[in-house]
């Protein structure tokens, strides 16, 4: 493992950290006041204050330095969690994020003057002022100079003390006989891992911890000496102030040493002693000099109680690469194909009654069923990101808004996730922007200053339906019917009922905010939300009410895999027909049937006129039949309406494993993809939504060609 | 190598650390292996014009005297 793979696994718990933070923050922001709430934060900015110090990256580190010491003043009970603190502490969290980032990718660091001044002036209110703002002025006019400059002047003082061990013991610390005695002992490939031993001193100079003795015993003459191995081993001495956890957190980036750590030696009185010119001077000191101050025995103690559970949990899981997980799924998805083809093969010589094929086929299903679960992930890692997004638009807009989320430990397939994120972005921004209405508006209608956008996920009949609903004015049918027909979206006479109004916003070009905001409004989104929708096999309605709310539904299949299909024939072909557009099938009789134009012809459904559309033509596929009396007609719920679609006949209704057509072939108009059959034969699988379009289209053709 | 040869050779060492940048423990414990070879020889071991970095690195590491300059 080489420093960069450590260093990826230090961005991906950054990364976790940040998620469990925002959901630490919708408590807080709940009212919660518990006081495991907002250690669980400090926790997290502390994790990555370490990990930004092992790793190098100085101004991610100095600036959750800063943040973690406000955050101290609060769960110390200094300061009081008012609101526009907590604005503020949610703020510097979205800093944090975007620090985290440009440390991950090596972007520009964020301008974070401002905010640094906000923190120390927060902090300072604490009783501490001048000091952290002393520091802020360093690390912002001349970080680097400041980084190094700091330590120097400490250790120069340090090194007054070493030299003449005498003046420090007449200024023994009272609680000196408490401070804490580390044993550090890297271990000899310490090096290799790139736990590099001298930052992590560092790391603890910075809380005041002095070296008492560095055993050099080990270390061989320069003859024998090997570069990559670690010779020495450190004993140290922390004020008695440093929380446990803060000592053991530094450590917690390598496992390549062995730490011991006790309190209170009083073996060693003649250097143990903790000079407070020491502790005030160093930068890292100040907080926990003020935790001191405030209550010393809950800065230490509660940290070490909260530390377990965290520990136990993080044993539970271990990461896999994604390829390996994707190589996995792949091997399952064959060897589903393989055991249907043995079933058939099977069954060809009589021999389908066999106890074993059932069990395999039971172990295969389930083999499966677990591939896929390990693949599944809560929409918690999606909805985490929403909180700041609608922070950010109630910056922009003024509008106060209040989040809602429902569902988040639903768990869809990780392609899902992946790839929602966009719209669901897309919608939410679509909500504050066009759906809220200012606070000013609102009041005048009697609602409640604050908006409300509720965001919720759940499963319903084998599919995920997220949810994005506002309470705000509604969509203004007249505006978006006037709009479109401006736009040329629509014929002026066109009569459209308001489901049909309302989909028009999902038209190419289409946008009716007023004025066009930097948030949304230039025409470039609906559409393509449906067409992303669209693409993940997914669907997407609204429903609104005027002045009362709109509300964006979004269906999508758990998986991309698998695939509920119906197995139907035409002519020589197979193909498969997704079950989740398929409302019913059935044969027709001559009066159902209505000729409509030289070759249309519709399909009276209880009283609702269906297109017939002959999948034979528009494939190509030869030797189909073409009379719908004799055929099998099956009604699909497209995209763009109800279509029946002209079949053969149905063969069988079963579960299918997807394969890309577009990845080992090329992209055909109206087919999503492909599947194996038991036979061995590849049986293509309709796109619905596409034909429904296409048919569509042709049946207008006809109209206007009339 | 030429530190090696140095002490084989009886010289007294000194090294310039004015440059010195950044150090790691592995450089830390080459200056203190060499130290301790060359004082077995007793020959003089002085680091001159330590830089800030180093002297810095070099006590954090409890190592002060070796670049006390």
């Amino acid at each position: 493992m080489d420093l960069d793979a450590i260093q990826g696994i230090f961005f991906q718990e950054c990364d976790e950290g940040l998620a469990g933070m925002e959901a630490n923050f919708a408590l807080l922001r709940a009212g919660d006041r518990e006081p495991e709430t907002i250690n669980g934060v400090f926790r997290c900015v502390h994790s990555i204050k370490g990990g930004a110090g092992a790793f190098g990256h100085e101004r991610l580190q100095a600036y959750t330095h800063h943040y973690e010491t406000l955050l101290d003043n609060v769960r110390n009970g200094t300061l009081t969690l008012t609101p526009d603190l907590l604005d503020l502490v949610m703020g510097a969290f979205d800093l944090l994020a975007d620090h985290v980032a440009a440390a991950r990718d090596g972007t520009d660091v964020p301008a974070d003057a401002g905010m640094l001044e906000l923190l120390a002036a927060a902090s300072g209110g604490a009783g501490h002022a001048s000091a952290p703002l002393v520091d802020i002025a360093d690390a912002t006019d001349a970080p680097v100079a400041a980084q190094v400059q700091a330590p120097t002047d400490d250790f120069d003082d340090l090194m007054a003390f070493l030299d003449d061990v005498a003046p420090a013991s007449d200024d023994i610390d009272n609680s000196a006989a408490d401070n804490w005695r580390l044993d550090y002992r890297p271990t000899a490939n310490a090096l290799d891992n790139g736990g590099e031993p001298v930052l992590l001193l560092r790391e603890l100079s910075r809380m005041g911890a002095r070296v008492i003795d560095c055993d050099r015993s080990t270390l061989p003459g320069l003859d024998a000496l090997d570069p990559e191995i670690a010779y020495f081993s450190w004993t140290l001495s922390l004020p008695a102030s440093v929380a446990e956890d803060d000592i053991r957190a530094v450590f917690e980036f390598t496992d390549a040493c062995a730490i011991t750590l006790s309190r209170g030696e009083a073996g060693e009185p003649a250097v143990a002693p903790s000079p407070p010119t020491i502790a005030a001077r160093d930068p890292s000191a100040a907080p926990t000099a003020i935790s001191e101050a405030a209550s010393p025995p809950p800065a230490a103690a509660v940290p070490v109680i909260a530390r377990p559970p965290a520990a136990a949990a993080a044993t539970q899981t271990i990461r896999v690469d994604l390829d390996k997980l994707d190589r996995l799924v792949n091997l399952v998805g064959e060897l589903v194909i393989t055991q249907a083809m043995l079933a058939q093969r099977l069954s060809e010589n009589d021999l389908a009654g066999i106890a074993e094929l059932t069990d395999l086929e039971h172990l295969t299903r389930e083999l499966q069923e677990s591939t896929m679960a390990i693949r599944a992930q809560p929409m918690k890692t999606v909805f985490s990101r929403v909180p700041r997004i609608i922070r950010e638009l109630e910056g922009e807009t003024g509008k106060r808004v209040r989040l809602d989320l429902e569902g988040e430990m639903t768990e869809v397939d990780k392609t899902v996730v992946e790839r929602i994120g966009e719209p669901l972005t897309h919608l939410i921004r679509n909500a504050v922007d066009h759906g809220l209405e200012t606070t000013e508006e609102r009041i005048a209608a009697g609602k409640p200053a604050e908006g409300v956008v509720r965001l919720s996920a759940a499963h319903h009949s084998g599919r995920i339906v997220i949810t994005v609903a506002d309470d705000g004015k509604g969509i203004d049918r007249q505006r978006v019917k006037a709009k479109a027909i401006e736009r040329g979206i629509i014929h002026p006479d066109a009569t459209l009922c308001d489901e049909e109004i309302d989909n028009l916003i999902f038209a190419p070009g289409f946008s009716t905010a007023a004025t066009i905001s930097n948030i949304s409004g230039r025409g470039v989104g609906m559409d393509v939300v449906r067409k992303n929708i669209q693409a993940l096999g997914g669907r997407i309605c609204i429903q609104s009410r005027q002045g009362v709310g709109s509300s964006f539904s979004l269906s999508l299949p758990l998986t991309l895999a698998v695939l509920d299909g119906m197995i139907v024939t035409i002519g020589d072909q197979t193909l498969v027909v997704p079950l989740s557009h398929i409302v019913e099938s059935l044969r027709p009789t001559e009066h159902t049937l209505s000729s409509f134009g030289p070759q249309g012809r519709l399909l009276d459904v209880r009283g609702a006129y269906v297109p017939v559309l002959a999948i034979a033509d528009h494939l190509g596929i030869e030797g189909a039949e073409r009379d719908p009396s004799r055929a099998v007609l099956i009604v699909v719920d497209g995209d763009q309406g109800q279509m029946a679609l002209l079949v053969d006949s149905i063969q069988d209704q079963r579960q299918v494993v997807v394969k890309s057509l577009e990845a080992n072939y090329q992209a055909i108009d109206g087919v999503a993809g492909a599947t194996i059959l038991g036979d061995g034969r590849v049986a293509l699988i309709v796109d619905v939504d596409a034909l429904t379009a296409s048919g569509r289209l042709g049946a207008r053709g006809l109209a206007e060609a009339a | 190598m030429a530190l090696r040869r140095a002490i084989e050779a009886g010289e007294p060492i000194t090294i310039d650390g004015s440059l010195v940048d950044r150090a790691g423990l592995a450089c830390l414990q080459v200056l203190e292996a060499a130290r301790q070879t060359a004082s077995a020889a007793g020959l003089s071991f002085t680091i001159e014009a330590p830089s800030a970095a180093l002297s810095d690195i070099a006590t954090i590491a409890g190592l002060g005297e070796l670049a006390a300059g």
